[in-house]
């Protein structure tokens, strides 16, 4: 292969190093831009008494106020209608949307704000998942029986918004045939995705009604039905015109600022542009889920894990999102990337009274495998087995099934995964110093893959366009232009591919759930391979040749043997335009795809100050199941910044609360990593192409972090014998553990 | 709004503006709203992220933690200033080669950041180059790849 | 941001003068790095704000034979990098090199990182060690007050609305001595959990500590001299036993308090472990390569 495979600049990259490219707040239009501002909630849990809007209204300078009045009564929600885009009766977390204003300038805006008179009446709260699901917890959706759920909503109850139990084998029988039984709890905070764009908008509404919204989405399509929803318009009323986005992470899927935005366009009839601060992006937006978690695991004495039961719960926030989506994810990984016999899995989706949780690169998968594989690490050392040896034992393989996630799964490379990592580590020969310590753990993730649209065009010069609606976080596009390339026999410069907008693409996949390239690259490749046979039916006419006797390579297509007698890409274009069949140009479509497991494996070193109990990662390997790396250098970059994200939780950060409220929302005490705390990741890629799957390519973007916490809890229990249960592993926290297990001795 | 504007004479990128800005203002928003130079990106208003860093007066600072009015007759360099005239910086090229910039939005302030660093030292090691981009945050990275791009560019250079 | 009024002084006694005409209802604006926070979230509103950074007079460090001056506006980038400050004056470059990243160090300035009066202020306790005096400017008189005399609470000082910070006196230490900054932070680029300076002086020909003084910041309302921890080493030849005591004087004497960044009883760890290891360091430092084995763990 010439393009596929190479480590090509991302095609948007000169743009985004000069400065030109447009993110979500830089957008400018002719005319005035209003500054939008959205007034939220600050109690976790109140009834609304009333809302006096009318002096914010009388402000010089506000030109419009929105609230519940100004919408259609409509509640909307992917899998439980549950929400109201603004409050009507009642508040449920923080920042809850209760009205917004638009206003010539920040200041005014700001000031229309705090005269908007809210009467609350403070009910009782509930932020974690399992006070919630305790019986008399106040209830955070009195009328839920009301609500419309799709069908897999199982298991409400109070507050429990989806609950579900999973079983393969016969657990009782399964822990009578264990030698040994272990059973821990574990918790993994909310943390945030922090892209470092905030979420921001910019919306118009034409003379004929028809809503433009500017926006830097993952999922262009889904918020234009989200908008269309809410305002009941038809989907061809709205454009979603995405913008380049700042880093998403499953951050921007859902609906944020984008409604307010429209409402308060559609009353002013001007531009308005929401740009939120970091303050409220860290209240409002959707982190990841909390996660409580009790695993017990019984083994043989030589390793082999004969039954597991998990019992997981998510504090999903005021409202679903997409806790049912997470639900699913933590039921198909609970058990581990290991053959189990005998497995139950519980997994409670928990109303809260806090942030609305939503997708983070691999929702649930950093949480559970922290869990999951802290276990593994604690029977190992407790049975006197390796580490390796006891995931090389256990790892599933070729056509294994395993609970919630179908099967037989294909494309199965566990070992090849942990051997690589190892290998890679040097793990038999571990460092001994004092308070230092390595720490291995396996991580996996099931990528499946939506339905996708794709268009592929000639230009009348050769040159080749694709149309796509999928939007870039991870050179997604630039892949897809090196599928194009690589099918038509020309180089990535000779393609054009940037993201359409929701009027002129056909319909694209979200960028999310590691899909976006198996799914829209599959479509692409398929339009490529239909653009190739429509070159080659012509020239195989004008040539007077069999089409299999025909080459297509260097921007030509010639007679095998006779590289002569050929012709140009860009003539065979022209000619298409004379021809009786016309235009050459193609749109293809992929539908959904099985999930496909992608593993990730990854070795850290660590040094502990036995004093402070600071954690300092001195050496990290990850090794990835990445099946046909389309782009080494995106699937490099992908992992390293993954591992970062995953160290960040696994050590530093976290969302704290009181009453609901965030008292870290800002960088400064919401820790992610500097430069200064990066470990240099190596990256190690275990390349075998995946049964489908465009050139063989697996999902990349979600994989890389779910080992992560539990490689370095591993790790530092390595160092210094101690096994921290709670998230984030913060040197106090360490301290502590370190100073328990002296006064226990 | 009582406004109370003061003029404001600075040069930008080798231009002089003049304007009559408001002093509740910061030079990041001067910069992207009174001038429309978005390069220069906001992550955080709160000089913990540099997004939105620019070199004022040849000192690499964060423009959100400055009134536009306290650059009153300054030079301020910004990322659309970097290689003018189509031309890209030895930075620039290198950061697009090295895939030192993934979604792209710290990348103006990191550039401003690797370029504060080779003005000053030349051929700098990984570590001071680790160094000079502690205040720019990234969330898609991991760093390494900047560090890449800042070393091969200095080599360029 | 809400609207005020923008003044920028060329002078001293502009400068004092527009203080005693808008006093309470003025902000002064040194590097902002603080300032521009608290208005972005309006916790302060002005009617004025007075930038010092044009005055000449307030900038700079100038070294003679009886100390150290640093201006109130002096950059922490020009502290931590200054030939002036190094050598005995070292902490006070450390602590200016440990606030904030490069592009707060070249905005934030000493005078405005000690008026802002944070606990956690990481130019207080290197200066507080160092017996640093701060020299203050009114339009009517000016004084001279010990920096620890200065804070007065988060937030607060002794300056009185018509004042303001000229400049910080070091005085130049007599004899051998050596100084440590220590800090401790969840990761790098971070805040101060606790920071801890030592300055310290032997006697003459001798391995007795001469004199001491040990500080501490964010562990009480005010940065902390921890005058009982100094009092165990004052005048001593001390072994590892009266460090231990001394940092464990210095942890009683702290009263942390439980926050989002760390609870009360681990920064009162940290002040053990940080005191000690700044002790360690600063009587290394005083007694040269010769004496340092001793101090190795």
């Amino acid at each position: 292969m010439k393009v596929v495979g190479q480590g090509l600049p991302r095609v948007e990259i000169l743009e985004k190093v000069t400065g030109q490219s447009v993110f979500g707040a830089d957008v400018r239009l002719p005319g005035p831009i209003l500054f939008g501002k959205i007034l939220g909630s600050p109690h976790a849990h109140a009834r609304i008494r009333s809302i006096d809007t009318s002096k914010a209204e009388r402000l010089p300078g506000v030109k419009a106020v929105v609230t519940a009045q100004d919408l259609p009564p409509v509640r909307f929600g992917r899998f439980v209608r549950d929400e109201e885009y603004f409050a009507r009766t009642k508040v449920r977390l923080v920042g809850d949307r209760i009205a917004a204003v638009a206003a010539l300038d920040e200041e005014t805006a700001e000031e229309a704000l705090r005269l908007i008179k809210v009467d609350y009446e403070v009910l009782p709260q509930v932020t974690d998942a399992l006070e919630a699901m305790r019986q008399g917890a106040p209830l955070i959706h009195e009328e839920y029986d009301q609500y419309h759920a799709i069908s897999m909503m199982e298991g409400r109850k109070g507050n429990i918004c989806y609950h579900k139990e999973t079983v393969q084998g016969d657990i009782a029988r399964g822990f009578q045939e264990a030698d040994r039984i272990f059973e821990h709890r574990f918790y993994a905070p909310m943390v945030h995705q922090t892209y470092i764009e905030p979420h921001a908008v910019l919306a118009r509404v034409d003379a004929a009604g028809k809503v433009t919204v500017w926006v830097p989405t993952q999922a262009q399509f889904f918020i234009r039905q989200s908008v269309a929803e809410i305002f009941q318009l038809p989907l061809i009323k709205v454009r979603v015109i995405p913008t380049e986005i700042g880093g998403g992470f499953g951050g921007k899927m859902l609906p944020t600022v984008e409604p307010a935005a429209v409402a308060l366009a559609r009353k002013s009839g001007m531009a308005v542009q929401i740009v939120m601060s970091r303050a409220e992006d860290f209240q409002v937006a959707n982190p990841r889920h909390p996660c409580h978690m009790r695993y017990k695991t019984g083994v043989k004495l030589d390793g082999t894990i004969v039954a597991r039961e998990v019992e997981v719960a998510l504090g999903t926030g005021a409202y679903c999102g997409i806790g049912a989506v997470t639900s699913q994810r933590a039921e198909m990984l609970a058990a581990g990337p290991y053959r189990i016999p005998n497995v139950k899995i519980d997994v409670y989706c928990v109303y809260t009274n806090h942030a609305n949780c939503g997708p983070y690169r691999a929702p649930a998968g950093p949480q559970l495998a922290f869990a999951s594989e802290s276990q593994i690490d604690i029977i190992a050392r407790e049975l006197d087995l390796d580490p390796v040896e006891i995931r090389l034992k256990n790892a599933i393989q070729e056509g294994d099934q395993t609970p919630a996630c179908g099967g037989p799964l294909e494309s199965v490379h566990a070992k090849e995964t942990l051997l690589k990592a190892a290998e890679a580590a040097g793990w038999g020969a571990k460092p001994r110093e004092k308070n230092r310590g390595r720490g291995i753990a396996l991580g996996y993730w099931l990528v499946g893959g939506y339905a996708s649209s794709a268009g592929v065009k000639l230009n009348e010069d050769g040159t080749v366009t694709v149309m796509t609606g999928v939007v870039d976080l991870s050179g997604t596009v630039t892949s897809l232009g090196q599928i194009v390339a690589e099918v038509l026999g020309i180089e990535l410069d000779d393609v054009h591919v940037r993201t359409a907008d929701s009027d002129f693409a056909p319909h694209s996949t979200i960028s999310a759930g590691s899909q976006a390239l198996r799914s829209m690259g599959t479509a692409t490749k398929m339009a490529a391979e239909e653009v190739k046979k429509q070159i080659m039916e012509l020239a195989a006419d004008k040539l007077e040749a069999e089409t299999s006797d025909l080459v297509v390579e260097g921007k030509r297509i010639y007679v095998r043997g006779s590289i002569e007698k050929g012709l140009s890409l860009g003539q065979v274009a022209q000619l298409s335009l004379m021809h009786e069949r016309g235009p050459i140009v193609s749109i293809q479509s992929s539908s959904h795809f099985p999930n496909q497991p992608a593993f990730s494996a990854h070795v850290t070193d660590v040094e502990v100050d036995p004093e402070t109990g600071g954690v300092k990662i001195l050496r990290y390997v990850a090794a990835q199941d990445v099946g046909t790396a389309i782009n080494p250098l995106s699937v490099t970059g992908q992992i390293q910044g993954s591992v970062m994200q995953g160290l960040g939780q696994a050590l530093s950060e976290a969302c704290v609360f009181a009453n609901g409220k965030m008292r870290n929302p800002t960088f400064l005490d919401y820790k992610i990593f500097s430069s200064l705390d990066a470990p240099r990741v190596e990256v190690h890629l275990v390349e075998q192409a995946a049964g489908d799957g465009p050139f063989g390519a697996k999902g990349i973007g979600e994989p890389s972090i779910i080992p992560v916490p539990a490689a370095v809890a591993n790790a530092v229990r390595d160092a210094v014998g101690v096994t921290i249960f709670d998230l984030p592993l913060s040197a106090e926290r360490v301290r502590m553990a370190m100073r328990e297990k002296i006064t226990q001795r | 709004m009582a406004e109370m504007k003061k003029r404001l004479r600075v040069t930008i990128n080798g231009e002089r503006y003049e304007k009559e800005v408001s002093p509740a203002t910061s030079l990041l928003d001067f910069l992207r709203t009174d001038l429309n130079l978005t390069g220069t990106k906001e992550g955080c208003g709160e000089g913990e992220c540099g997004a939105c860093s620019v070199i004022l007066d040849g000192r690499l600072v964060d423009s959100c933690l400055i009134l536009a009015v306290e650059a009153d007759g300054q030079e301020i360099q910004t990322i659309e200033g970097v290689g003018r005239h189509g031309r890209l910086h030895p930075l620039q090229k290198a950061f697009a080669e090295k895939g030192a910039a993934q979604c792209g939005y710290c990348t103006p302030g990191m550039i401003m950041a690797a370029k504060y660093l080779l003005d000053h030292n030349p051929s700098p090691t990984p570590e001071q180059a680790l160094e000079a981009i502690a205040g720019n945050l990234c969330r898609c990275t991991g760093y390494g790849s900047i560090v890449d791009a800042i070393l091969s560019a200095a080599k360029e250079r | 941001m809400r609207s005020f009024d923008y003044f920028a002084p060329q002078s001293l006694g502009d400068a004092t003068s527009l203080l005693r005409r808008y006093g309470s209802k003025s902000r002064l604006l040194a590097g902002g790095t603080d300032l521009l926070l608290r208005l972005e979230r309006r916790l302060t509103e002005p009617s004025v704000v007075i930038d010092l950074k044009k005055i000449r007079a307030l900038s700079g460090i100038k070294a003679s034979g009886k100390g150290l001056r640093i201006g109130a506006v002096t950059l922490m980038e020009e502290i931590a990098s200054s030939p002036l400050a190094q050598g005995r004056y070292g902490i006070i470059a450390k602590g200016a090199a440990a606030v904030g990243s490069i592009q707060t160090q070249n905005r934030a300035t000493l005078g405005g990182n000690l008026c802002n009066a944070s606990p956690a202020a990481d130019t207080a306790p290197p200066l507080i060690a160092l017996s640093a005096r701060a020299r203050i400017a009114s339009s009517r008189r000016d004084r001279e007050v010990p920096l620890e005399e200065f804070f007065l609470g988060p937030g607060k000082t002794c300056l009185q609305p018509n004042e303001l910070l000229k400049e910080i006196f070091i005085p130049a230490p007599a004899g051998r001595s050596g100084g440590s900054f220590q800090r401790c932070t969840r990761t790098a680029m971070d805040i101060a959990l606790v920071n801890c300076a030592v300055f310290l002086s032997l006697a003459p020909k001798r391995e007795t500590i001469a004199d001491i003084r040990i500080a501490l910041g964010a562990v009480a309302p005010t940065p902390l001299r921890a005058r009982p921890a100094e009092d165990v080493l004052r005048g001593k030849n001390p072994d590892k036993g009266a460090v231990e005591e001394a940092a464990d004087r210095a942890a009683a004497g702290a009263s942390p308090i439980d926050d989002i960044r760390s609870s009360a009883s681990y920064r009162r760890d940290m002040v053990r472990i940080l005191t000690r290891r700044a002790i360690e360091e600063a009587l290394k430092e005083a007694l040269g390569s010769r004496q340092q084995k001793k101090w190795q763990r």
